[in-house]
């Protein structure tokens, strides 16, 4: 018997010819909070509703507790779902949404009233039970679709981007509430989202996906820090990538040529050989500014713009081959203005090669 | 502010002034007259007396008139029934097939709107017949030995009605099975219900709207299709349609006949205002 609650070996589908998903696999431990990440339209969706059983894989098996559900009916098996529209039966009161399925497997009638006023005053709903709900605001919706995917306990909790129809200050507190929930009830989680900073914040491991393939599977400094492909570079916080070809090789660093121009960059463990064409990001926070070049090395660039974001000035400037380079710092000022010719250059370490 | 504001609404007001006249020259004066006529005394021919009167209603609780109604009812609910029954399923299936087949099987819906309802009814006159298509297909087929009796009999009037108004239930369960948030049956799937138990649970009780209107516009016409009755039924069958036809046509008992009309009008505002009831109730969990 694994540790693991949910396993995905070698799943693909197709819609009408199109391949949704490509030979996925993936092991998930119990009470884990794990996160599929990618923009819309990058199969996480499918993933998530052949675990429910909503879809059935072309290939590959679900297994769950170590059994194979794959070609289980959806409500035979211990997982639930919260839907992205909350997808609330509008014709039954909070009670009875709440009550939906302890109702159908026959549980008595005063355990269920115990359990759902319990499960509601968890989720800060207490004294709405009769309330309908066409009567209820966006986060208390959530709250409801929370409370009926959970009350029967499931082995893996699915959640659909639950936050994403909800206004910025309600999703930052809904996701500290889900956090705690989830520690509290000891449930696995399984959550998708297209917000990167969503994601950070919630999950013990993030899956990060793109055109129906796993890019990267880590844990959120893991995935932030040390991207393994551009595409999970860029997806998560803004990286500017640079192509070049290893010049020398100097211990851990490595020179690049980058057409001209020579940069340093941290190796991380890859065996270059010089000649060889490497790629590497660098994350706009760890993009140094200068006004006077440095004695390690230097980019040309000139200020494109700068805006001030909040908290923070972000400033967009353009190598002399047209590349665009992103620099951002904390702080109201830039102290650059457009136009202006600057160097640009990172410590080593800052700079992260990505798989070709 | 205020006052222009109402003087704006005083002029979308006079917008509707044709609409309100149409509905007074049209709709209101006549039932009225019909109301006042109900309450008068009948005079020899066509003609009518001042003279109030209450028997016009009285008469109506003599057990021959008693029984006109009462069938009237039962075929209604009868047709109504039926319809359901087979109008429901055809509704859902139809609103979940993919759009082009869609379009195809909601013109095969629609077509037979296209023909006068009465050459349709004589096409059922001859499908059942003794001699009928009907007849003989089952007698080659050697289900029966004879020819059964379908024409002029109460069977063939509730298939008439079943026929005519199998339409006005199939595409209000159409539209709101479209309507249908499917992601609701796939919640309740995913909570624990099988497909039946999720479509009684979910999917009929959503589109249940859709079936009470159905139910009224089944229900109401039904109960006044005086010709199908005349025709399939080979005036043997008497329907409170017939009845009110008959006294305005051969009886010459406008009073009567307006009388009739008006319980009839009474009985199906009775019917419109228990499915107004139904729909606007709030939590229909526990209907059903």
């Amino acid at each position: 018997m694994s540790e693991n609650i949910l396993e995905l070996c070698h799943i693909s589908k197709q819609f009408s010819g199109t391949e949704v998903l490509k030979d996925i696999s993936l092991e998930i431990r119990k009470g884990e909070f794990i996160t599929f990440l990618g923009s819309s339209g990058c199969g996480k969706t499918t993933t998530l509703r052949i675990i429910a059983g909503l879809e059935t894989p072309d290939t590959g098996k679900v297994l769950l507790n170590g059994k194979d559900v794959t070609d289980e009916e959806p409500n035979k098996r211990d997982v639930n779902t919260i839907f992205q529209n909350y997808a609330l039966f509008p014709h039954m009161n909070v009670f009875n949404n709440v009550a939906y399925s302890l109702k159908l497997r026959r549980v008595p009638k005063p355990e269920i009233k115990k359990r759902v006023l319990e499960l509601l005053e968890l989720v800060q709903l207490a004294g709405f039970e009769k309330r309908m709900p066409n009567e209820l605001s966006g986060g208390q919706k959530q709250r409801v679709a929370i409370a009926r995917a959970v009350i029967n306990n499931p082995s893996v909790l699915l959640l659909d981007e639950p936050l994403g129809a909800l206004d910025l200050q309600l999703r930052r507190q809904m996701q500290q509430e889900l956090k705690k929930l989830q520690k509290q009830l000891g449930i696995t989680f399984l959550y998708i989202t297209h917000d990167q900073e969503e994601a950070i914040n919630m999950s013990d491991r993030i899956v990060v996906m793109n055109d129906g393939q796993f890019e990267q599977v880590g844990t959120p400094a893991e995935v932030y820090d040390h991207p393994k492909t551009s595409f999970v570079a860029k997806f998560v916080g803004t990286a500017n990538l640079f192509e070049g070809t290893v010049k020398e090789l100097n211990g851990e660093q490595a020179v690049i040529d980058l057409g001209g121009e020579t940069a340093v960059a941290h190796t991380g463990g890859h065996a270059f050989q010089p000649g060889q064409k490497a790629v590497f990001c660098v994350k706009s926070e760890n993009m140094t500014v200068r006004e006077e070049p440095s004695e390690h090395f230097n980019l040309k660039a000139t200020v494109v713009e700068n805006s001030y974001v909040g908290g923070m000035i972000r400033i967009v400037f353009q190598r002399p081959n047209g590349e665009q380079v992103i620099s951002t710092k904390h702080g109201i000022h830039a102290n650059v203005d457009a136009g202006q010719a600057v160097y640009l250059c990172w410590k080593p370490e800052a700079a992260v090669f990505v798989d070709l | 502010m205020k006052k222009t504001a109402r003087r704006k609404k005083d002029k979308a007001w006079t917008m509707a002034v044709p609409l309100y006249l149409f509905t007074i020259v049209f709709v209101v004066i006549p039932l009225i007259y019909i109301v006042v006529l109900s309450f008068l005394q009948k005079d020899v021919l066509w003609g009518v007396t001042n003279q109030f009167t209450l028997n016009n209603y009285a008469k109506m609780f003599d057990p021959v008139y008693g029984k006109t109604f009462l069938d009237s009812l039962k075929l209604a609910f009868a047709t109504t029934l039926i319809t359901t029954l087979m109008g429901y399923p055809f509704g859902y299936f139809m609103a979940r097939l993919a759009p082009n087949r869609r379009n195809f099987v909601m013109l095969l819906v629609v077509v037979p709107f296209w023909t006068n309802a009465l050459v349709r009814i004589y096409g059922w006159m001859i499908l059942l017949r003794t001699k009928g298509v009907l007849n003989q297909a089952l007698l080659a087929l050697g289900i029966v030995d004879e020819p059964i009796k379908i024409l002029y009999t109460y069977g063939a009037v509730l298939i008439g009605m079943v026929y005519s108004l199998l339409p006005f239930m199939i595409l209000p369960v159409y539209s709101s099975v479209e309507k249908m948030d499917w992601s609701l049956v796939e919640a309740a799937r995913d909570l624990g219900a099988g497909r039946i138990k999720a479509f009684f649970t979910v999917t009929l009780k959503l589109t249940l709207p859709g079936v009470l209107s159905g139910f009224v516009l089944v229900f109401v016409p039904s109960i006044g299709l005086f010709f199908l009755a005349d025709l399939l039924g080979g005036g043997k069958i008497m329907l409170v349609g017939n009845l009110i036809k008959n006294q305005l046509l051969q009886a010459r008992d406008w009073p009567f006949g307006a009388a009739l009309s008006v319980v009839l009008m009474l009985m199906t505002f009775l019917i419109i205002f228990l499915y107004r009831k139904l729909t606007h109730s709030k939590d229909l969990e526990g209907f059903f």
